[in-house]
């Protein structure tokens, strides 16, 4: 499992790096210019194909080329205005600023396009769709399965599933994370989605707002994720029990199958795993974005990731170790929406069965009682462990003391 | 449901708060490190 959790993270991480930094095509001819360019690279580029611009990154000129001060060209220096504007581009000048960090010496990063198409196109596309099929595929089930009532007869007795703390620590994460998603889609669908809605005055407001909520209110999430992780992470722990559940859908797809589970499912542990690990990973790409160029995470990650020799492995080669200011950025915009993306589907599933999907499933989070009956077909386990405890009736021990 | 009100409430507060909290501790993001400080040239780096 954790080999598999490296190489999809090996994958979605080289993503977007090699939409920004694919090897140029070699061993063009190039004798007719001296090296220079050709019109064959310039349509090639134009094509959206990589070049080899070995020689345009050479071509920055020499200062110590200059003609002497008294000579004729002598106030011209060793450098075209082409030439500095190439070593501008190619990031080798020696820009001197009065005050900024490295990100406000690069003056020219074209790598941002490469950011920008990605964003535009298949981030944008492949997101919305995986949304859409999410929700697709969850009415499909709907239609086809009904929602999944209690099977037995209810006993009037109710259990607690989620003391209050539980409950403020779920609702903490929960409600944040749904404002950060619609301010989040509404930040990146802006300009396909809403301004042909609303125009652009009126996007104009709502972008600023849904930016200045979606900055702030993500400190609440992630305490609400620190809070959940501790209060849950020993009964999410994966045990034998959750093969048995596994092995016969949890019960979902058939009526009357009740596989046994403790307080957690499987089918619930997967939701909690996959919320903490796509949770830290969108808070700590968040907290990069949140500081800018203060916590650059990518070129580390890299290096990191090349030493285990899974980008290699996978035929990505060595992913780039050394990034421009920006370009850490650009990464993580694109890493933060992709996480989230993902984990937007998976709540999104989480949603349905925590209440229309599910009869009784959402009084464990709304009042934190539920139904005797329920806790017996779904977490039959917990429910005999509350009993031993004498946290819950026992209808098969007399005088038993309910909680 | 008194917890999850609660939770929501708690959610419009750490948002209100933060960016308060945030300057107290210096940490203004988007006026240091973005605009102002290129602007006026008198943060150290």
């Amino acid at each position: 499992m954790r080999a598999f959790l490296s190489i999809a993270l090996c994958l979605l991480l080289a993503l977007p790096a090699t939409a920004q930094d694919s090897p140029p095509a070699q061993g063009a001819d190039r004798s007719a210019t001296g090296g220079a360019q050709t019109l064959e690279d310039i349509l090639a580029r134009q094509r959206g194909e990589e070049v080899d611009d070995t020689a345009r990154r050479a071509a920055a000129g020499n200062p110590d080329d200059a003609a002497g001060m008294a000579g004729q060209l002598g106030t011209l220096g060793g450098a075209s205005d082409s030439e500095v504007w190439r070593a501008l581009r190619y990031g080798f000048n020696d820009v001197t600023v009065s005050s900024g960090g490295p990100e406000a010496r690069v003056l020219i990063q074209d790598a941002g396009m490469s950011w920008l198409e990605f964003r535009k196109g298949p981030l944008s596309t492949y997101g919305a769709g995986l949304l859409g099929v999410t929700v697709a595929l969850l009415a499909l089930f709907f239609v086809l399965r009904g929602r999944i009532r209690i099977d037995g007869e209810k006993t009037g007795r109710t259990v607690t599933r989620f003391e209050a703390l539980e409950r403020f620590g779920h609702w903490l994460m929960a409600g944040s994370f749904v404002v950060l998603a619609i301010t989040g889609l509404v930040v990146l669908f802006g300009r396909t989605v809403v301004i042909p809605l609303l125009g652009h005055e009126a996007f104009s407001t709502v972008a600023v707002a849904s930016k200045w909520v979606h900055n702030n209110i993500s400190w609440a999430f992630m305490l609400g994720l620190v809070m959940v992780f501790f209060m849950w992470v020993l009964h999410n722990i994966p045990n034998r029990t959750d093969l048995k559940w596994l092995a016969v859908g949890g019960g979902m797809f058939k009526k009357g199958v009740h596989p046994p589970a403790k307080k957690f499912n499987a089918g619930q542990k997967m939701i909690f795993w996959a919320t903490i690990i796509f949770g830290a990973s969108i808070s700590a790409s968040g907290l990069s974005l949140l500081f800018p160029f203060d916590l650059p995470m990518f070129a580390k990650t890299f290096a990191v990731l090349n030493d285990t020799g899974l980008p290699q492995l996978v035929g990505y080669g060595a992913l780039p170790e050394t990034l421009a200011p920006h370009e850490e950025m650009q990464l993580s915009t694109l890493w933060h929406s992709i996480m989230a993306f993902v984990l937007t589907a998976i709540i999104i599933a989480h949603i349905y069965i925590g209440s229309v999907g599910m009869e009784g499933a959402f009084d464990a989070m709304g009042t934190g009682e539920v139904e005797e009956q329920w806790a017996r077909e779904h977490h039959g386990l917990w429910l005999e462990e509350l009993q031993e405890q004498g946290h819950a009736p026992d209808p098969g021990k007399a005088g038993t003391p309910a909680k | 449901m008194k917890a999850m009100i609660v939770a929501f409430v708690v959610c419009g507060v750490i948002a209100a708060a933060a960016p308060t909290v945030l300057y107290e501790l210096g940490y203004t993001t988007e006026a240091k490190h973005a605009g102002d400080a290129v602007r006026l040239g008198d943060v150290d780096r």
